[in-house]
C-alpha cells in the first residue's frame, strides 16, 4: 500500500513519459540538475485538505498540487519549445481528468509561469512550470485506501 | 607588472595558455579558449567564452562565427567585454 498522493505522482510520471519533446527524460523529486535536455521534472507541492471533506462521511478529500517543470536549452525560440513542451504535458494531462484512478475526481491546470531565461551558458537555457491540482480521497482513516 | 602590450601578448602563447582560432577561412588568431562547467536554473552546461589582444578582436562584431579547431566547434559571438588590453569574447554554440 502506498500514500495515494504517491500513486498519483507515479501516474503523472507515467502519463508524462514519453512525449515528442522530452521523451523518457522524466524525473521526480529531481534533486540533481540536469544534463539531458529537453526535460521535465515533476514535484509535489501542497497536498491540503478540500472543502468537500464535510460533505462526505466516511472519505477525506483532498487537492494536491503537482508542478510539472520543463527544462530546455536550444538556440531556436526557447520560448516557441516550451511552448511545445507545455501543450504535449497539457495533452497527456488532459487526456482523462481523473488520470486513470478510481479515486481521483478531477486533474485540472493551475497555470504556467512565466519563463525563465538564461544565457550563461554556450547555449541559451530555460524552464518553465505548470501546476496542476488534483483533486483526490482516500478514507479517514487511511492515505492509502 | 605588465606594462606593454608585448606583456600581454606573452601570455598568449599557444604552446602554453592560448591555441589558434580561426575568424574565418584563413584569418586566425590566438585566443585562450575557456569552457568551464556551468549550473544555472538546475541545468548543467559549458561556459565559454574567448579572451583575445584587444587589437587582434577589433574587427569582430556580434554575430562573428569563431572555429575553434582543437575540439572541431563553431560558436557565434554573443557579447564582447573589451578591457584594459583583452577582450572577452562570450560564445554561443552552432
Amino acid at each position: 500500500m502506498t500514500h495515494r498522493a504517491e500513486t498519483i505522482l507515479e501516474t503523472v510520471k507515467t502519463l508524462l513519459t514519453g512525449l515528442t519533446t522530452t521523451g523518457i527524460r522524466v524525473e521526480r523529486a529531481r534533486v540533481w540538475p540536469v544534463d539531458e535536455l529537453p526535460a521535465l521534472s515533476i514535484f509535489k507541492s501542497d497536498d491540503l485538505r478540500s472543502d468537500e471533506e464535510e460533505t462526505l462521511d466516511d472519505q477525506f478529500t483532498r487537492d494536491l498540487t503537482i508542478n510539472v517543470q520543463a527544462y530546455v536549452a536550444t538556440v531556436d525560440n526557447v520560448e516557441t519549445v516550451l511552448n511545445a513542451i507545455a501543450a504535449e504535458v497539457f495533452a497527456a494531462m488532459s487526456a482523462d481528468n481523473t488520470l486513470g484512478l478510481g479515486f481521483v475526481f478531477n486533474a485540472l491546470l493551475i497555470g504556467e509561469t512565466e519563463p525563465i531565461i538564461e544565457r550563461t551558458q554556450d547555449i541559451p537555457i530555460a524552464t518553465m512550470t505548470s501546476g496542476w491540482l488534483v483533486s483526490y480521497q482516500h478514507s479517514k482513516t487511511s492515505a492509502e485506501s | 607588472m605588465i606594462e606593454t602590450i608585448e606583456d600581454t601578448r606573452s601570455f598568449f602563447d599557444s604552446g602554453e595558455f592560448a591555441e589558434v582560432v580561426y575568424l574565418g577561412a584563413n584569418i586566425s588568431i590566438l585566443g585562450i579558449f575557456d569552457s568551464n562547467f556551468d549550473e544555472t536554473i538546475d541545468i548543467t552546461g559549458r561556459r565559454v567564452g574567448l579572451r583575445c589582444i584587444n587589437s587582434d578582436v577589433t574587427g569582430v562584431n556580434i554575430g562573428a562565427s569563431i572555429t575553434i579547431n582543437r575540439i572541431d566547434a563553431m560558436y557565434t559571438v554573443r557579447a564582447k567585454e573589451v578591457g584594459a588590453r583583452t577582450t572577452l569574447l562570450i560564445l554561443e554554440q552552432i
